[in-house]
């Protein structure tokens, strides 16, 4: 198992080589830019934010000396500071992390939840009643659009019905209370975020659980499981399932842009001070270390995300972790 | 779900689909009033007879503005799913007929293209290049093709040892004609597929980027930034959330409904 | 009689097609007999088998008629829970893919014991020592270092004594094999039929063996039935049918399997 996951990692050295490449070619588009013929002049930055950009990136030098440096200040996380605060952004990125981690791995905690169940109760009986239904609800949750459900229910749970708060982790005045109403606050804040980013997951999460299971019931090993007598409830539970997980755990570990991504609209909506808010504001101001730093940041998270997975796969799936003897 | 329940989901998404590109064309005629006419007197006005789905607070009528709305969201929906499917299409024959490092390398780039976030990729790029609905239909575009260049590269690895292939290349026909007559005609199902869910899914994309003020610039009306407004008089004036939303969550619905049933029925052709 | 199928009828429906797998089929095993059912493939043989435990998926397969008496019980009948004491306490089966008829994320062990406490009061250490057992019985060397062995550890041949000892673990009066040797080469094949014939006399069990392969048959069964397009054609004693086939199929059946007559092992 371990030279899997070294084999694994050692795969991902391509990718990150391929990361780099991409941003490095992202800040080429910055206009003024003399690499890039006819670089418009984008008047949303300004003068002296250009020069500071071009002096970072070193813009001027030739093309291989830019991108040794810029791979060798990502190797110290240094991507310069923020043109709007001129605080470095890998702090700025560094305290908000754990926001935005905390809503991401509640969100996908509140999807399992969901999801998993809806999913094996609508494969145990395909195209039955539950299956139908389930699939309607999976279609109009992929085409429903999650800053227009966070705006809805923003005005009829919060600014209509007052039961939720709308904006911002905690109520004010809140560092003098005792510690259980601080999280009775702060689990209220969150209720609507992580709600919302639930959301998006999960319809495809229920699809992929009762697409998984489905064909785990048509294996083999599940008529053995039958003719030996267990009660289908067993069957379901402790031989399909298990199987049928293996691949969602993958899916999970693939779902991290995805997640990011819709960081952006619910955190700014409900003015969360996390890395989705950060990315979109730097994007506003054109601050544009900001928003390289984060793309690169944001890619290196997938990749954790993904060897995150592999990890959790190989010590569920016996077959990787045990590897063959015979 | 069986042949006839598939047909069932692609003439209703169809339906929802012509629909769209009926109001769409016919903006002018089936609006009731100047969308961009600025009205103040009679800003935030709550649905009534003379404006069908009620005011902004600059006094324009939501139903027109959701009508010639419609026009966005189709040339964008279009576009980008356009300019996703030749990159994919032409990707994904080079990466899967020559195989070797060639597709080893765009596959590589897949993966990397994968690593971001894409929302991060399109606000990053929309902020450096500007926001004409032009340079959006690209960057959605571009931001798009993975999913249709690896279906394209599967079916050509799977084709390419297939006996017509085989034969046409004994025949002395060159690569690219090959690609061009035999290959992409077998691969046309999973990426009309593809195409048809991908409108829906670069609609919702446009909405949101517009909604964060990064996609289609007011004045021009887009389902995506009618909604800023409706955030700014979310107590007052509920018309102006609900009515955007809900065209949206409809139109992508219908792409969704004909996408998922044409790839069923294709299934059990 | 132990079981007794009486014209019994399966079909198959998938959205508007309808097929007829077994056609008005009747069939009695008695204790301690051993039946081969004899078919290729698409005959309905293994229809049969598995409609004999209910383990058909009820859609798209539908039992139209006829009656499954087994120890006096009418399987198509009796209610859930006694079904579930029937499949693998009375009735077990072997199946034709040892490597996928074996959970790959459960140790054969654990497999093995759910067995075990499933269908006996043993639990516990008690439980796992019966496991350890039944490999022996089954001619697993080192079962006790076997019980944490995953499927994929082991060789096909290894892995289809593993599903006979889940078949034996609760001492079933019937034992169903599906193609039991059909994934094997020859070799393992002579090992398994020797290793079902000692099970057999040891055990008293009734077997149905279905197979494509009037070899198996022949040195397994002392009765044999040839099913044909959902029918029983032909039904009698093994060497009877062989010798004398009544029916025009059997005939043919027999005239492509050049060597039958001349093979005389016992």
């Amino acid at each position: 198992m371990i030279g899997y996951l070294v084999r694994r990692a050692l795969g991902l050295i391509p990718l990150l080589f391929g990361i780099t490449l991409l941003c490095f070619v992202v800040i080429h588009l910055t206009p003024g830019d003399p690499t890039i013929a006819g670089g418009e002049l984008n008047p949303k930055i300004s003068l002296q934010a250009r020069q500071r950009i071009i002096e970072f990136y070193g813009l001027h030098d030739p093309l291989p000396v830019q991108y040794k440096r810029w791979v060798k200040r990502l190797l110290t996380l240094d991507f310069g500071r923020s043109l709007t605060d001129n605080r470095p952004v890998m702090d700025t990125i560094a305290e908000r992390i754990p926001i935005t981690l905390t809503i991401n791995i509640l969100s996908m905690l509140l999807i399992f939840l969901v999801a998993l169940p809806i999913g094996v109760i609508a494969a145990a009986k395909p195209q039955g009643g539950f299956d139908q239904a389930t699939t309607v609800l999976v279609f109009v949750g992929f085409s429903t659009p999650t800053f227009w459900l966070a705006l809805v229910l923003m005005r009829w749970l919060g600014v209509q019905g007052q039961w939720l708060p709308v904006s911002g982790l905690h109520s004010l005045g809140y560092e003098q209370w005792p510690w259980w109403q601080q999280a009775w606050d702060a689990g209220r804040h969150l209720a609507l975020p992580v709600g919302v980013s639930a959301f998006g997951g999960l319809a495809g999460m229920a699809r992929y659980m009762r697409g998984s299971m489905v064909e785990v019931l048509q294996q083999d090993y599940i008529r053995t499981a039958r003719a030996k007598g267990l009660p289908e409830r067993l069957v379901l539970f402790r031989h399909a399932l298990r199987n049928a997980l293996l691949p969602i755990i993958t899916i999970l570990g693939l779902s991290v842009p995805g997640l990011l991504g819709g960081s952006v609209i619910f955190e700014t909506i409900f003015a969360i001070p996390g890395l989705g808010r950060l990315y979109y504001d730097a994007v506003m101001a054109r601050d544009l270390m900001t928003v390289m730093g984060l793309l690169t940041i944001s890619a290196i998270l997938t990749l954790l995300g993904n060897l995150l997975a592999d990890v959790a796969y190989a010590s569920a799936d016996p077959r990787i972790r045990v590897g063959r003897h015979s | 779900m069986n042949r006839r329940a598939a047909l069932w989901w692609v003439w209703i998404g169809a339906s929802i689909v012509i629909l769209l590109a009926v109001v769409a064309v016919a903006a002018p005629w089936l609006a009731t009033h100047d969308p961009d006419a600025i009205n103040l007197p009679h800003a935030l006005q709550p649905p009534s007879t003379t404006y069908w789905l009620g005011t902004d607070s600059l006094g324009r009528d939501l139903y027109s503005r959701l009508v010639f709305g419609s026009r966005i969201s189709l040339l964008v929906g279009i576009g980008a799913v356009g300019v996703a499917i030749l990159i994919g299409v032409a990707l994904g024959l080079i990466a899967g007929w020559y195989g070797g490092w060639v597709d080893s390398l765009l596959m590589r780039g897949v993966d990397v293209m994968l690593c971001f976030p894409t929302f991060f990729l399109l606000l990053a790029i929309v902020a450096l290049v500007g926001q004409s609905v032009a340079n959006i239909i690209l960057v959605i575009g571009l931001t798009g093709w993975m999913g249709v260049a690896r279906l394209v590269r599967a079916e050509a690895l799977s084709l390419k040892e297939r006996e017509f292939i085989q034969a046409a290349r004994v025949l002395g026909m060159s690569d690219a004609r090959v690609m061009w007559r035999h290959l992409l005609p077998n691969a046309l199902s999973p990426v009309l597929v593809s195409a048809t869910l991908g409108i829906g899914s670069a609609i919702l994309v446009e909405s949101g980027l517009s909604f964060l003020g990064l996609g289609v610039q007011p004045p021009t009306p887009s389902w995506g930034n009618v909604l800023i407004d409706a955030k700014g008089t979310l107590g007052v004036a509920w018309w102006q959330t609900v009515f955007p939303g809900a065209t949206i969550l409809f139109t992508v619905l219908g792409f969704n409904l004909l996408g998922e049933g044409l790839r069923e029925w294709l299934r059990r052709s | 009689m132990l079981l007794d199928i009486r014209h019994l009828t399966v079909d198959f429906e998938t959205g508007t097609q309808r097929v007829r797998a077994v056609n008005d089929v009747s069939l009695a095993i008695e204790r301690g007999e051993a039946v081969g059912l004899v078919g290729e493939s698409g005959s309905g043989k293994t229809t049969l088998g598995l409609a004999i435990s209910r383990l058909l998926p009820e859609p798209p397969a539908r039992i139209r008629a006829g009656e499954i008496e087994f120890e006096g019980q009418d399987l198509l009948r009796c209610p859930q829970d006694a079904l579930y004491r029937v499949r693998g306490g009375r009735i077990a089966y072997v199946f034709q893919e040892p490597s996928a008829s074996l959970n790959p994320v459960m140790t054969v062990g654990r497999q093995l014991v759910e067995m075990v406490q499933l269908h006996t009061p043993l639990r516990g250490a008690a439980a796992r020592r019966r496991a350890v057992d039944l490999l022996d019985r089954v001619g697993i060397p080192a079962p006790g270092e076997r019980l944490q062995s995953f499927p994929h550890e082991l060789s096909g041949g290894m892995k289809q004594r593993v599903m006979i000892a889940m078949a034996i673990a609760a001492g079933p009066r019937l034992v169903v094999a599906d193609e039991p040797t059909t994934a094997l080469d020859v070799t393992l094949e002579r090992q398994i039929v020797g290793l079902l014939q000692r099970l057999q006399q040891e055990l008293g069990l009734s077997l149905l063996i279905i197979s494509h392969n009037i070899h198996l048959v022949k040195r397994l069964a002392n009765r044999m039935a040839v099913m044909w397009e959902g029918r029983i054609v032909e039904d009698g004693p093994t060497a009877q049918v062989l010798a004398n086939p009544r029916h025009d199929y059997t005939k043919r059946l027999l005239a492509a399997q050049p060597h039958v007559a001349a093979l005389d092992e016992s």
